[in-house]
């Protein structure tokens, strides 16, 4: 009878034991998410800035999106090669090559760190001495 | 641009642009040029063991080309068939007017490449060499010899870099047109010539050797609308009866808008002339059309502009809306919102 009742509870424990490690994971995997959306959400406020700011921000912060304290998201504008666009004036226009790194956060540390690379037109202000 | 300061090449310029009327006889067409006389091209430049210089690039009489400090207005580099100058270049007899595109080609804040366009038809290509003495800065010659008649060249080139079939195939398609600077009404062309070495720097030696393009290189469109019928490698020439190009041309997604002054329309004192803007498909030289209740017909602006003028575009969002004057030109609004090339996942953990 008590070798039953022990079976019994050392089952019960790995029963108790592997669910509370699948909520772990569960919780662990909805962090990741939350991470994900946020740099996500960070790639789209990137395309935004440079969408609309002839000379947008380099680096945006920490930006909180939502109403969770953990969540976060910090987005950096990296420019990277100028070249002369096809198919436009060649003194006018010029293509900018950006790096959009952005950052989500969630809780326990957890991360994600997306990268888009884009170009846009840029017209330069002419050159004036 | 036309800048506000009185330089000294400006005095230059109308000086030459007086000689050339009596050598040509000039009639009230001049009027074109003189209104742009030593309107200079703004440049960056680095001669020498100097720091990258904001400057001007400007044309005159003698010398024909020179560069000046546009803070001191001290000469930098100069260029002429004849000395004194910084460099002698053989056949730099003609005088420039604001026929100057200074291009940075690699994107680092420092023109490398000059396209000039002289009064006698003849435009000019120039590598500039960074950190070289003002004696050994440029090296160039004439890229395309298309003076017959009392044709030239006062506004300024229009550049684009247009890609073929194959990952290495790239060219300029340089557009520019003419004035008329005879007694009679001139047969002014609008010209897309194709440099076919877009990057290419090359030596004094390699632009001694060149032969520069001529009218029987290139093929020939009757009218403006017209449309080109085979490959035109070295570009093509549209016949643009008396009406001057006055202004430089503005490429967008391949389109290039040019203004040309209504025929018989003169410049007033302030240099302010009606023109129409049209849009001409630069592969193939077709005209943009705008679809009517009767059909299809050519999409011309009627404009008023001051000689010289360039298209100005301002930026309201993630678009560039094109003028000039003070009419929209739409053929020449520009999409300015990014694209995305490539996308990539770095774990920050």
């Amino acid at each position: 009878m008590l070798v039953l009742l022990a079976v019994i509870a050392l089952a019960a424990g790995a029963a108790v034991h592997d669910v509370l490690f699948a909520q772990q994971l569960a919780n662990t995997r909805a962090h990741e998410q939350r991470a994900m959306g946020a740099a996500e959400l960070g790639l789209r406020i990137g395309l935004g800035q440079l969408a609309a700011a002839p000379a947008p921000l380099p680096d945006t912060g920490t930006l909180h999106p939502g109403p969770t304290p953990t969540d976060s998201v910090q987005v950096m504008l990296r420019p990277g090669a100028r070249h002369v666009p096809p198919g436009f004036s060649a003194a006018t226009f010029m293509a900018q090559d950006y790096e959009i790194h952005s950052t989500g956060r969630s809780a326990r540390g957890t991360g994600r760190t997306l990268v888009q690379g884009v170009t846009r037109l840029e017209t330069p202000a002419q050159v004036s001495p | 641009m036309r800048p506000s300061l009185w330089l000294p090449g400006r005095l230059a310029g109308v000086a030459g642009l007086l000689f050339l009327s009596f050598s040509h006889a000039v009639c009230a067409q001049a009027a074109f040029p003189a209104c742009m006389a030593g309107i200079p091209a703004a440049i960056v430049v680095r001669i020498a063991d100097e720091p990258p210089r904001r400057a001007w690039l400007q044309g005159g009489v003698s010398p024909p080309l020179e560069v000046v400090d546009a803070e001191s207005s001290q000469r930098l580099w100069s260029g002429a068939a004849w000395p004194p100058a910084s460099q002698l270049f053989e056949r730099m007899g003609a005088q420039f007017a604001g026929s100057l595109l200074p291009i940075d080609l690699d994107g680092d804040g420092i023109h490398d490449r000059i396209y000039a366009g002289d009064l006698a038809g003849r435009l000019w290509r120039f590598d500039l060499h960074h950190g070289k003495p003002a004696a050994q800065w440029a090296t160039g010659g004439v890229f395309a010899d298309l003076a017959s008649g009392p044709r030239g060249f006062v506004a300024a080139p229009d550049v684009s870099l247009q890609a073929g079939q194959t990952q290495d195939e790239a060219w300029f398609d340089i557009a520019l047109g003419t004035v008329g600077l005879g007694t009679l009404p001139a047969q002014n062309r609008f010209y897309v010539l194709r440099d076919r070495e877009p990057f290419e720097i090359r030596t004094q030696a390699q632009y001694d050797r060149w032969r520069p393009l001529t009218e029987s290189n290139l093929v020939q469109l009757p009218r403006l609308g017209a449309t080109l019928a085979g490959p035109a490698p070295d570009g093509y020439y549209i016949l643009v009866g008396d009406a001057d190009v006055l202004g430089p041309a503005l490429t967008v997604s391949g389109r290039a808008s040019l203004a040309l002054a209504q025929p018989g329309a003169r410049a007033d004192a302030m240099c302010s002339i009606a023109a129409v803007v049209s849009a001409i498909e630069l592969a193939t030289g077709a005209e943009r059309h705008e679809t009517t209740v009767d059909g299809s017909r050519p999409s011309r602006i009627p404009v008023t502009m001051t000689v010289g003028e360039s298209f100005a575009l301002r930026r309201v969002g993630s678009h560039a809306i094109c003028t000039l004057g003070d009419t929209h030109i739409a053929h020449c609004d520009a999409d300015l919102s990014p694209r995305r090339l490539w996308w990539r996942r770095e774990d920050a953990d």
